[in-house]
């Protein structure tokens, strides 16, 4: 009767199984989640919120980068580490240049969206992982990937978007799974990355060893604490060691920094201390509004 | 048409200010030539410090198979590190050059394998490679309640010697070639690593100071010069990962810690990195010569009257050889 042997047809629930090994629902729920936050993301990313001057500024110095092979098209202040631009930079080499999605800010912009789409798979990771619970993870992401202020601020191209990034990815990196020293040293990298992206992350170190000591086993925990302490102090000297390589930690008119003029790191950051708003009112003034308010 | 993307002028009578050919694109050719080849050997240099400290930290991460680590008190950390990690990754790997104390091994076994090399300065580590290449599994268990207590060099003069003496005969069996006859290449590769670790010794203690003076002498790009700098980075990681040990080390065995061994081991540190470098020198230099006496180090008995505590270290050869019930209880 049957000249030519068909292949049996695969039984439907084995189809089914293999389905849900590739796709488990968690993986589904996640890239459920993923969809909604890209989409929200990505609808209308060239064009709202308008650009702003920040924007250009990092786009800029990423260019200068590339072009160039200096920090900034003008000279650089030390404002910022460079860690930001860098992966800018890599970015724009990596996908061909600065115009591959239109201008050169639009670029930066689709960059920020990738980051948002990996920002919000760690947060729904640490949520799963610290919640024990799915919903834990999945509330945690939606929050963090539809809340207003992430649609009006996670699209543009700040530096604080690619700091929460390496931010995130360490402590993921710390409470995902059993804590190896792998990750423990893995973590202390990605958190070294983002204090040199922008610097306010340095205050989430603690934090983050913290985790680092509560989560290593008896035996390691020694290691564990004291290598994420040095490597990310190691990482983060790097900044410092460049400023004095290029001579310029120190402003000159001082006894270690000569008497040409030149950029300082020290003048740079004794000026961003002191323009915190209220006008008047910077860490550096002890009789500052915020150390009335702190110590209050 | 100007097609470079950055030009630099100065006429004749300018004084230009000094340091200004530290800038990236005015460093002379040669000088960016010395430094790209620096950086290379300094990379290389990173590389091969991150992976002794893996093989240092190594078994931390499986706690599970074992409790707590030993080792002799002064130039403590390097054994301490041998026992209770090394060793445990050479044995999974299936290539371990033994230690040279408290090892188990069946008769049946001694004799297929040739018994121990007497000419080898290390015949603990050669009988360990042939072992290896026999496909024979070494199993290391290890226990701090059952410790052997090893003498340690007593005098810069006397761990020089003792070390010159490993690193021969590592050497020695580097070049029997008994690891070429291992069966996988990951074995051979890590054998290979092992043992010409003389040879990577005296690599280190030349292109430190090489780049020292490189960074000194020569005006490179900031970004060559981090690089240059990053070996040395390493290396105060491996500094830290040795004072860490020495506190689990007196916390295990309950020995009183000065307080000052913490920053005397900070302080000879180098100096000791440079020791090691010396007697790899030396080594090499003795291979070559074909000079084979055993320059035996003194033995003062001091550990004998307690407070050191040793390498506590089971080596089983052979696949069906049975743990003490002792050892297999754990607390």
């Amino acid at each position: 009767m049957h000249a030519l042997a068909l292949p049996r047809p695969v039984p439907a629930s084995q189809l089914a199984s293999a389905w849900r090994r590739a796709l488990p629902p968690e993986r589904l729920l996640l890239l459920g989640i993923l969809g909604l936050v890209g989409a929200a993301h990505a609808i209308n990313l060239f064009h709202f919120p308008y650009y702003e001057a920040d924007e250009g500024t990092y786009m800029s110095q990423a260019w200068a980068l590339v072009t160039k092979g200096s920090l900034a098209p003008y000279t650089y202040t030390y404002d910022h580490a460079p860690g930001g631009w860098i992966l800018i930079a890599a970015w724009a080499v990596l996908t061909g240049g600065f115009h591959t999605f239109g201008n050169i800010i639009d670029s930066g912009r689709v960059l920020m969206l990738v980051l948002q789409l990996l920002s919000t798979s760690f947060v729904y990771r640490i949520g799963r992982e610290l919640g024990r619970s799915l919903w834990v993870g999945a509330l945690a992401a939606l929050l963090f990937g539809l809340s207003a202020y992430s649609i009006y601020f996670h699209r543009r191209v700040l530096l604080d978007n690619i700091a929460t990034f390496w931010m995130l990815a360490a402590i993921a990196l710390v409470v995902t799974g059993r804590l190896t020293l792998h990750r423990a040293f893995l973590g202390a990298l990605a958190m070294a990355i983002s204090v040199l992206s922008k610097e306010v992350t340095v205050f989430v170190i603690p934090a983050v060893c913290l985790l680092v000591l509560v989560r290593s086993r008896e035996e390691m925990r020694a290691f564990a604490v004291t290598g994420f302490l040095a490597l990310v102090t190691a990482l983060g000297s790097l900044y410092v060691l460049m400023a004095g390589l290029r001579g310029e930690i120190f402003p000159p008119g001082t006894w270690l920094g000569g008497t040409q003029r030149h950029v300082s790191m020290l003048c740079t950051l004794q000026y961003e201390a002191s323009r915190v708003t209220p006008p008047g009112g910077g860490a550096l003034n002890p009789g500052s509004a915020f150390w009335r308010m702190a110590l209050s | 048409v100007l097609c470079a993307t950055f030009f630099n002028v100065w006429s004749d009578p300018d004084r230009v200010r000094p340091g200004a050919w530290a800038h990236p694109s005015a460093a002379p050719p040669e000088v960016i030539f010395v430094g790209l080849a620096v950086s290379v050997l300094s990379l290389a240099l990173l590389a091969q410090s991150l992976w002794a400290l893996h093989l240092m930290l190594y078994a931390w991460q499986h706690p599970e198979r074992l409790r707590a680590s030993a080792g002799p008190r002064s130039f403590v950390q390097p054994r301490l590190f041998w026992y209770r990690s090394r060793l445990h990754l050479y044995a999974e790997a299936g290539m371990i050059p033994l230690g040279g104390s408290t090892v188990f091994i069946r008769r049946a076994l001694l004799e297929r394998v040739g018994r121990w090399d007497e000419g080898c300065l290390t015949e603990d580590a050669d009988i360990g490679v042939r072992l290896s290449a026999l496909g024979e599994r070494i199993r290391v268990v290890y226990d701090q309640r059952y410790v052997t207590r090893e003498e340690t060099p007593h005098s810069v003069r006397s761990l020089v010697r003792q070390r010159t003496r490993w690193h021969q005969g590592f050497l020695q069996v580097l070049r029997k070639g008994d690891w070429t006859r291992l069966e996988r290449r990951s074995q051979r590769r890590l054998a290979l690593y092992t043992l010409s670790q003389p040879l990577l010794d005296v690599a280190v203690g030349l292109t430190i100071p090489l780049a020292v003076a490189e960074l000194v002498l020569l005006r490179l790009p900031p970004v060559l010069s981090i690089l240059t700098i990053l070996p040395l980075y390493a290396l105060g990681l491996q500094l830290l990962t040795n004072i860490v040990a020495v506190f689990l080390f007196t916390a295990a065995f309950q020995l009183r810690m000065p307080w000052s061994l913490p920053l005397r081991i900070a302080v000879t540190f180098v100096p000791f990195l440079c020791l090691l470098s010396v007697s790899a020198v030396r080594a090499v230099y003795r291979e070559a010569r074909g000079i084979n006496n055993w320059e035996k180090t003194a033995h003062a008995g001091a550990h004998r009257r307690g407070g050191a505590a040793a390498g506590a270290l089971l080596q089983l050869a052979a696949r069906d050889m049975t743990i003490p019930e002792s050892l297999e209880r754990r607390p």
